[in-house]
């Protein structure tokens, strides 16, 4: 094994072994964990109201989540207005749908539905490409355009002056449309990848292998050329 | 030993369906599922005894996990212009709506109020054009003792039995006041279609009579579903038997009233080999009596925008936007009694009512009502067209 003579840095701390999915900032991870659990079993039995006829029930559903699936339109679509139309639809089908809802959590299931909206959206788009991306971006400004996917630049020319929000949020909008999905449901969101495979019809494998692509994707255009721990620092102060 | 996981990830990587991944991206997906706590201990192990001999990997690592850790807090950051915008809740209707759809899907939006009063205007003017026709059409035939509207009535009736009565069907065959009937009903068909022309004796004259008759049917039929009509006349009946006409009642009248799509039925002995005309012949039908009278007066301009009213709820293509030109009356009735194919009997207005008074006065009636069916077929066109463009 060769001695690498530029590891000045030790690993902070030894990766967690096994479940090392936790937040970095574990303590509050269970607390967070019992929050989204109550929250569920609300939404749960707010559904379970809409699915009586209960409009109220259902619209308050569509509050609690409705930013969600609003930020994941958007940020899929590059586009407010087509993320708003998206939205809309979203909670209009899902209003439909009331009947078919099995259990499980009310917003796994709404963001699945906007995110299949969003997805054929952009396909229709690509097939007709008529809109003017233009105007889009001039509606949501600090994004790249939504286009780049297939060619996406390489990491080094995504490499950014300053780390911030907008930096990531623009690298976001970089990846491959379905890589951006991936990432926007798994670690935006948060969606087990069991969910993350069922909303994008894809094996959880593949939900594996889109994340770590998009993830190292997303490293190197935001880290390129920086040193490797100030760079990493840095991501963390946006928490 | 260094670069184990470039050898071992390709079949995973090679499951997912993606490119060929180059060997930084096998590192990363080790990495990835290394953070996400997705390998098996044993590779856990090895990747971690790499990682504390192996700088560049181990910032791989705390980069990716950077990232992650990032996108994990933009979910839960501030949402700043990611908020919602206004809230997506919905509306009693829009609910309402969303739960019709789910047994009725795809029906159109709800018309606008008033291109429906524009179109129920257009067929009951399209309606009373008919009657009136009706019994102008038998005052010219002779019976010019009784009541227009009687006649009417009559006429309606009479075209109705001899129109279900496919055997007796025949052209010659038919009751004369039926006969009478069809021989101005037949440019309707004319129009609407070649085919059934050229099954006719004087296609020629058919048609010329035709082009007055569609502006003034259109609006009327573009209302009474014209699709149904024509769609089935075809499949069953022959071109000349009357036997579509069974179809015509039953078919035709949504909101107006049988009778008055009775007469429509007489041109449909024609209408069974329209195709792609079909809807407009068949939306023509219920005003074709109109023929021999629009010609005169009827302000046609827009006729070619009639037919796509028509052509509006039927789907087949629209029909003859074709000469809207005033065809002088006499020309019409001759015209169409010529053209009135398999059973036309030729009538003569002209020769038989020369200078009746009552007539003119008919004629006058017709003209206006007419005029009205045209004026609101076109308004209604122009306010589908306009919700269509919006749409």
């Amino acid at each position: 094994m060769p001695p690498d003579a530029r590891a000045p840095d030790p690993p902070e701390g030894a990766p967690a072994r096994g479940g090392s999915a936790t937040p970095p900032d574990g303590t509050s991870g269970d607390a967070r964990d019992e929050a989204r659990e109550q929250a569920a079993r609300e939404d749960e039995a707010l559904i379970r109201r809409a699915q009586t006829g209960d409009l109220a029930a259902f619209n308050t559903l569509v509050i609690r989540h409705q930013d969600a699936v609003y930020g994941l339109a958007l940020r899929f679509l590059g586009s407010r207005e087509a993320a708003e139309d998206a939205a809309q639809e979203a909670f209009l089908r899902a209003y439909r749908s009331l009947d078919g809802f099995r259990g499980g959590k009310a917003r796994s299931w709404l963001l699945t539905i906007v995110a299949n909206l969003a997805r054929d959206e952009l396909r229709r788009r690509k097939r007709r490409p008529q809109r003017s991306l233009e105007g889009e971006r001039e509606r949501f400004p600090d994004r790249a355009p939504p286009e780049p996917a297939a060619d996406a630049p390489t990491p080094e020319e995504q490499a950014v002056a300053g780390l911030g929000r907008a930096e990531l949020e623009a690298a976001l909008a970089t990846l491959p449309d379905e890589w951006r999905m991936t990432v926007l449901l798994a670690d935006v969101h948060g969606l087990p990848h069991e969910e993350v495979a069922a909303a994008t019809g894809v094996a959880p494998g593949t939900v594996k292998s889109r994340l770590s692509r998009a993830r190292g994707r997303l490293r190197d255009a935001l880290l390129a050329g920086r040193e490797p721990g100030a760079a990493a620092r840095r991501l963390e102060e946006w928490r | 030993m260094r670069m184990w996981w470039w050898r071992r990830g390709r079949n995973g990587a090679q499951d997912a369906g993606l490119d060929a991944p180059s060997a930084r991206e096998l590192r990363d997906e080790h990495l990835s599922r290394y953070l996400d706590g997705e390998l098996p201990a044993d590779e856990a192990a090895a990747l971690e005894r790499e990682l504390a001999a192996d700088a560049e990997a181990r910032a791989a690592l705390e980069g990716m996990r950077s990232v992650r850790n990032a996108l994990q807090a933009l979910g839960a950051g501030e949402l700043g212009e990611l908020r919602a915008p206004r809230p997506f809740t919905l509306t009693a209707p829009a609910a309402a709506a969303g739960a019709r759809s789910r047994t009725a899907p795809r029906m159109p939006p709800h018309m606008p109020r008033g291109e429906l009063a524009a179109r129920l205007g257009a067929v009951a003017a399209a309606v009373a054009l008919v009657a009136v026709v009706s019994g102008d059409a038998l005052v010219g035939g002779g019976s010019s003792s009784r009541d227009a509207a009687d006649e009417a009535d009559e006429a309606t009736s009479t075209t109705a039995s001899a129109a279900l009565a496919p055997e007796a069907g025949a052209p010659a065959t038919a009751a004369p006041e039926a006969a009478e009937l069809r021989s101005l009903a037949a440019p309707a068909p004319a129009t609407g279609d070649d085919d059934a022309a050229s099954g006719s004796p004087a296609q020629a004259d058919a048609q010329a009579a035709a082009p007055a008759t569609a502006p003034a049917a259109a609006p009327g039929g573009a209302t009474s579903a014209p699709a149904p009509a024509p769609s089935i006349a075809p499949a069953e009946s022959g071109p000349a038997e009357s036997g579509p006409a069974e179809s015509g009642p039953a078919e035709s009248g949504p909101s107006t009233a049988p009778a008055d799509s009775a007469p429509a039925l007489a041109p449909q002995p024609a209408a069974p080999l329209a195709a792609p005309p079909a809807a407009g012949g068949g939306a023509a039908g219920g005003a074709a009596d109109g023929a021999p009278v629009a010609p005169p007066g009827a302000p046609l301009p827009e006729g070619g925008a009639e037919p796509r009213a028509g052509s509006a709820l039927a789907e087949p293509a629209p029909v003859q936007a074709a000469p809207v030109e005033a065809t002088p009356v006499e020309a019409t009735s001759e015209g169409g009694a010529a053209g009135a194919a398999p059973k036309a009997v030729p009538l003569s207005r002209d020769a038989d009512g020369g200078g009746d008074d009552r007539i003119d006065a008919l004629l006058a009636v017709e003209v206006a009502l007419a005029a009205a069916a045209l004026a609101l077929g076109g308004l209604a066109t122009r306010r589908w067209a306009a919700r269509r463009r919006d749409a």
